[in-house]
């Protein structure tokens, strides 16, 4: 029996700027029975990439400090965005293995009348829908069929860098090409799917992440032709975002949107209820091609 | 396609701090985010039926106080203090810490 209690942890772009992510994801935990219990007093991660290499304690400090409120409310917790997956995936495996390192952070987080007993499971919003509730469970609540739609997905390098974790059922790239296929879409194989979208070399070398990384990768889909592409990292969506608008002229962008989106579009909730109006790229062409399920 | 291409780096920061890394760590001590929430996006929320402000460090000062409270004596606090001296001027292209 599956327990649909978890925490939520939406990160600081999701609920910043891609306030439509956070509208489908609560839509979907409605209409699927998810109940997302939001601790308070959450803040950022923090940031992977540049934190963790700034200071490794304060990363790990924050990231306990985050998990301890979540592990009063649910013993799962649901992220979306895969910086603050790789933050809490890893640093939760660092302080479950150590119980030193426990000790350690333990000690600070008292200074913040908070402790951690590492208890909490991390989960991927991928998991939650593919492997917790099930992905045929999700289907059978469908009201829309993306079949006939080509979908290039991008899966970013962090659910790659999962692959190497030693760890099948933390593989999340196929279980990521999986949700999209039972929407009725087919997934495309193109140029440049695994490589990086670039923003980790932004911090420090940006003409570098623009150059050859953003900008291949957005030739590479002009050049596949999707009807759409699917994301699951807010990062990558921002990255992909700039540079498509950057370097392509209006009638060769691409439609762009996350998987959380996805699924709640085939659950049958509408362009206006999930936000889709506030996409900078128009989503229209690719809503033009929708089935409508009645 | 090789890992070096697929993964991105991660190695202890050496100094200097790059200035494109200076916001994120200023951000992340002062606000406990990395971006801002503006008035924009409030509305957007609320035309969308979400909360103005979620209930995280945007809406309790406290969060972010205990952000500060974890990072300092790390350098972390170290380098977002000398990023903050620069207040209100153009970072310079190399910033030493």
């Amino acid at each position: 029996m599956l327990n649909k209690k978890y925490a939520l942890f939406l990160g600081c772009t999701i609920a910043a700027s891609q306030i439509f992510v956070e509208k489908a994801l609560r839509l979907i935990g409605q209409k699927l029975g998810i109940d997302f219990a939001e601790p308070e007093e959450l803040t950022c991660c923090p940031e992977p990439e540049v934190s963790k290499t700034v200071s490794y304690d304060a990363w790990i400090r924050v990231a306990a400090r985050n998990l301890s409120l979540c592990e009063k409310v649910a013993d799962k917790l649901c992220v979306v965005c895969s910086g603050c997956y790789h933050t809490f995936y890893k640093a939760n495996e660092a302080l479950k293995e150590s119980p030193e390192l426990r000790e350690r952070v333990n000690e600070k987080l008292r200074s913040v009348n908070k402790s951690y007993n590492a208890t909490v499971d991390v989960r991927n919003f991928i998991e939650l829908i593919h492997d917790d509730y099930g992905i045929e469970n999700t289907a059978k609540d469908f009201r829309r069929s993306l079949k006939g739609l080509r979908i290039a997905v991008h899966p970013g390098c962090r659910l790659i860098s999962a692959e190497s974790l030693d760890k099948p059922e933390k593989s999340l790239l196929h279980k990521l090409d999986n949700l999209v296929k039972v929407t009725g879409a087919s997934v495309i194989e193109w140029e440049g799917k695994l490589m990086c979208c670039g923003i980790p070399a932004m911090y420090n070398d940006p003409e570098f992440a623009l150059e050859n990384r953003a900008k291949v990768k957005v030739m590479a889909l002009q050049k596949a032709k999707p009807d759409a592409v699917v994301v699951i990292c807010p990062a990558c969506y921002d990255m992909i975002e700039k540079a498509a608008i950057a370097s392509l002229e209006p009638d060769q962008l691409f439609p762009l949107i996350n998987v959380v989106e996805l699924i709640a579009y085939a659950l049958g909730f509408s362009a206006d209820e999930i936000g889709f109006d506030l996409h900078r790229i128009p989503l229209d062409p690719f809503l033009a091609k929708i089935v409508e399920n009645k | 396609m090789s890992e070096e291409i697929i993964h991105p780096l991660e190695k202890k920061l050496k100094p200097p701090l790059p200035p494109t890394m200076a916001g994120i760590i200023k951000n992340e001590y002062e606000k406990a985010h990395v971006p801002e929430l503006v008035d924009y996006f409030i509305e957007e929320r609320e035309r969308l039926g979400l909360k103005g402000k979620p209930p995280t460090a945007y809406s309790y000062e406290k969060a972010v106080g205990e952000f500060r409270k974890l990072a300092d004596e790390t350098e972390h606090a170290e380098k977002a203090k000398k990023v903050i001296k620069y207040r209100g001027e153009p970072l310079p292209k190399v910033i030493p810490c």
